[in-house]
């Protein structure tokens, strides 16, 4: 008997301790935060750049964070989070990465064979190891490693394309890649150029057949493309809608448009590029009659 | 008594015999010489003639970009067709001279100290080593009259010539040193006076009887021991020799001058000798080209910046049965994807290995036998580096001693699951290096 009431004594007195000690010891939590935790999506992608969703949901309420931060949630929750947090937010464009290299290993086929660790960083530290052109994407796949939410896919014919779908932008894929091909652009852009070789034209023609040559012809077709050295890029800015044309007229066949093929069909399924290829000739054919019958007219 | 090593190390098959007994013969110069102005580690060298200048054999083409860096020489007489970018040993574009040689063998003026080197000044003689742009020879390439400078702090009390040449297949030094034991022997002096070392050390693996036999009757006169080392890679890495030698441990970060030593490869001695005495540049060195797919192992004396192409054409090398063109030695040279990169200064093989050589599985995963840590001679953890450097930061990395790893490759070597564990290691140097120099 004696034991009993001596043990419910030790329980009574610990647990008025604890309830002493819950009170004369809590930690002051911003009641925000806790709510920021709970509509937070709680997929700790890290593209925030704060470790995990409670980490920036503390940086949120320290000032320290912006709403529009979380790329995951997008705009809805960037305008929850805005009420919760008492700011105006403005709302930005969704973003999804963009594999720039459409060199797939026939279009840039590799020097040698590579044997060795498995990763883009480590292939590209060995010169020599992967495809012709030093530039371009490796197709080992680290971005794949990196992405959270298994919208990257490796292709049979030696890249890795984005599905625009599925990601959700965070542009961890981006730090990933040893060679900077990653690009973020916005989600509604619907024609890109897939090369970052920024080497001259020769350079570029002698490890790729799908390298842009910064031949200006898509600059005469659409003012949204801009040319870095002898590199073409879109610029993201302007509002003008980009013609069909302005990919038909690629010499190369580097831009893509996304209007018209999705990207893993532009870079993996054959018919995308002979059907591209066809268009291209009948579009160029008829530039050549409008040209002849405007030089007509000015006789 | 047993022979002098180190612990650690592993015994790859050396494939020697197939080249040791050739004697070393010249290759004719080629129509065409690629001379890269970076051979050597440090800043490259400027480029001091343009497109169209007529040089000699022996004129410097390209003038030091610093204290650690070296003037580069023409290796035939000639013009330049022009200089620019050209594939070099690693793989990566390398500004390079480029000249069409007219076969007139016109040498530039070459002033030596002749046979009065033995009165020169220590600067006299350092200042020959420099202009003539002599780098280690066993592939390091440091430059050496860097290496005979040590601070005033770092007295050098001895001096080790390696003739280990512990890589296998390679046997350039070996016939070096049956042919050229006095002018090795000669270069050792000199570079003995210039770093006022007492004593003298030749450090040859015991697998070349007949070199440790020539140069012992070379230092007959000499008060020089040769030192026979056991067979075992890599016996020669300094700091492996150096503790082989005299039992002496260079410290981690440290250079073998902190204990008192330099090394120096024989082919440097010899290079110093000649850049001494006749005030002659290296315009050629010995290149082993062997492995199963060449017809006629040899030992060639090729001009700086002959193409490999030439070299193994010379030796009836067939690329078709090549499963893996390596310049240098199997175990730290480079693989190559082309013929085309130059013969340098630090060449010291051209390996044409057949695929039954090599070993081109994909890796397994780490079955934790610990091989790698049995055979590292720097006592290093191999393993535990390597996750850090996949995984970890660049503190992590530097922890797990990172810098004190000499790339030896034993540890890739004995890994019964193929795994690359140099090249993981590398990528952690490189991260680490990264961080060093944001922060700096």
């Amino acid at each position: 008997m004696i034991p009993m009431i001596v043990l419910c004594g030790i329980g009574l007195v610990m647990a008025s301790l604890l309830a002493v000690g819950r009170k004369a010891f809590a930690v002051e939590v911003d009641p925000r935060q806790e709510r920021i935790d709970e509509i937070l999506p709680g997929v700790n992608c890290g593209g925030c750049g704060f470790p995990g969703c409670s980490g920036f949901a503390a940086a949120l309420v320290d000032g320290k964070a912006s709403p529009t931060d979380c790329a995951p949630g997008g705009a809805d929750l960037a305008t929850e989070l805005g009420k919760i947090l008492g700011v105006e937010v403005e709302i930005t464009e969704p973003m999804v990465a963009l594999i720039a290299c459409a060199g797939t290993d026939k279009a840039s086929p590799p020097l040698a064979g590579y044997i060795g660790q498995m990763t883009c960083a480590a292939a590209h530290a060995v010169p020599g190891a992967g495809k012709a052109c030093t530039r371009g994407c490796l197709g080992l796949g680290s971005c794949i490693e990196a992405c959270k939410f298994d919208a990257i896919v490796t292709t049979s014919n030696g890249l890795v394309v984005v599905i625009p779908e599925a990601c959700i932008g965070c542009g961890a894929c981006v730090d990933a890649c040893p060679r900077g091909v990653i690009k973020m652009v916005p989600k509604k852009e619907t024609v890109h150029v897939l090369c970052v070789n920024p080497d001259k034209p020769k350079l570029v023609k002698a490890v790729c057949t799908v390298g842009c040559t910064g031949c200006k012809l898509c600059v005469k077709q659409s003012k949204r493309f801009e040319l870095d050295g002898t590199l073409a890029h879109v610029n993201h800015t302007g509002d003008e809608e980009i013609p069909e044309s302005a990919a038909l007229a690629c010499p190369q066949g580097t831009i893509l448009d996304s209007r018209k093929y999705t990207v893993a069909a532009w870079i993996a399924d054959p018919s995308a590029r002979e059907d591209y290829d066809k268009r291209s000739v009948v579009w160029k054919d008829e530039e050549k009659k409008r040209k002849a019958e405007l030089k007509k007219a000015k006789a | 008594m047993s022979t002098a090593t180190f612990d650690g190390g592993i015994h790859p098959r050396y494939n020697k015999d197939r080249s040791s007994a050739e004697k070393i013969r010249p290759l004719p110069a080629p129509a065409q010489v690629v001379i890269p102005l970076s051979q050597h580690i440090g800043a490259p060298a400027k480029a001091c003639v343009k497109k169209g200048d007529d040089v000699l054999m022996g004129q410097t083409i390209g003038e030091p970009g610093g204290f650690v860096s070296c003037p580069v020489h023409s290796s035939v007489s000639g013009t330049v067709l022009s200089v620019e970018p050209r594939p070099g040993a690693m793989g990566s574009p390398v500004e390079s001279v480029v000249i069409e040689n007219d076969y007139a063998e016109r040498l530039a003026p070459m002033e030596g100290l002749g046979e009065d080197w033995k009165s020169a000044t220590v600067d006299q003689i350092k200042a020959a080593i420099s202009s003539a742009g002599i780098v280690g020879m066993g592939g390091a390439t440091f430059p050496t009259h860097v290496k005979l400078s040590p601070p005033s702090d770092k007295p050098i009390d001895t001096l080790i010539l390696n003739g280990a040449e512990c890589e296998p297949y390679l046997t350039a030094d070996h016939r070096l040193m049956l042919e050229h034991s006095d002018r090795i022997v000669t270069g050792m002096k000199i570079a003995a006076m210039a770093l006022g070392a007492s004593r003298l050390i030749v450090a040859v693996e015991e697998n070349k009887p007949d070199a440790v036999e020539a140069m012992r009757k070379a230092t007959v006169s000499e008060s020089a021991d040769v030192v026979p080392l056991a067979v075992k890679y890599p016996q020669g890495a300094e700091k492996q020799t150096i503790d082989a030698c005299l039992r002496r441990q260079v410290p981690s970060g440290g250079l073998p001058m902190d204990v008192g030593v330099v090394v120096l490869n024989v082919g440097t001695a010899a290079a110093i000798a000649a850049a001494v005495i006749e005030g002659r540049p290296p315009l050629e060195r010995v290149v082993t080209v062997t492995g199963a797919a060449v017809s006629k192992p040899s030992n060639l004396l090729v001009r700086v910046g002959t193409p490999i192409g030439a070299a193994i054409e010379e030796c009836e090398g067939d690329l078709a049965r090549t499963g893996k063109l390596i310049m240098g030695g199997p175990m730290m040279g480079f693989s190559q994807f082309s013929v085309e990169p130059p013969v340098t200064k630090g060449t010291s093989g051209i390996l044409l290995l057949e695929h039954k050589e090599i070993n081109l599985r994909e890796p397994d995963p780490c079955i934790r036998c610990g091989r790698c840590l049995r055979a590292c001679p720097m006592k290093l953890v191999p393993t535990e580096i390597a996750a850090a450097a996949l995984k970890g930061t660049p503190d992590q990395i530097s922890a797990a001693d990172v810098m004190d790893c000499v790339e030896c490759g034993s540890c890739a070597h004995e890994c019964p699951s193929r795994i690359p564990l140099v090249q993981q290691i590398r990528l952690g140097k490189a991260a680490v290096n990264a961080a060093r120099q944001g922060k700096g």
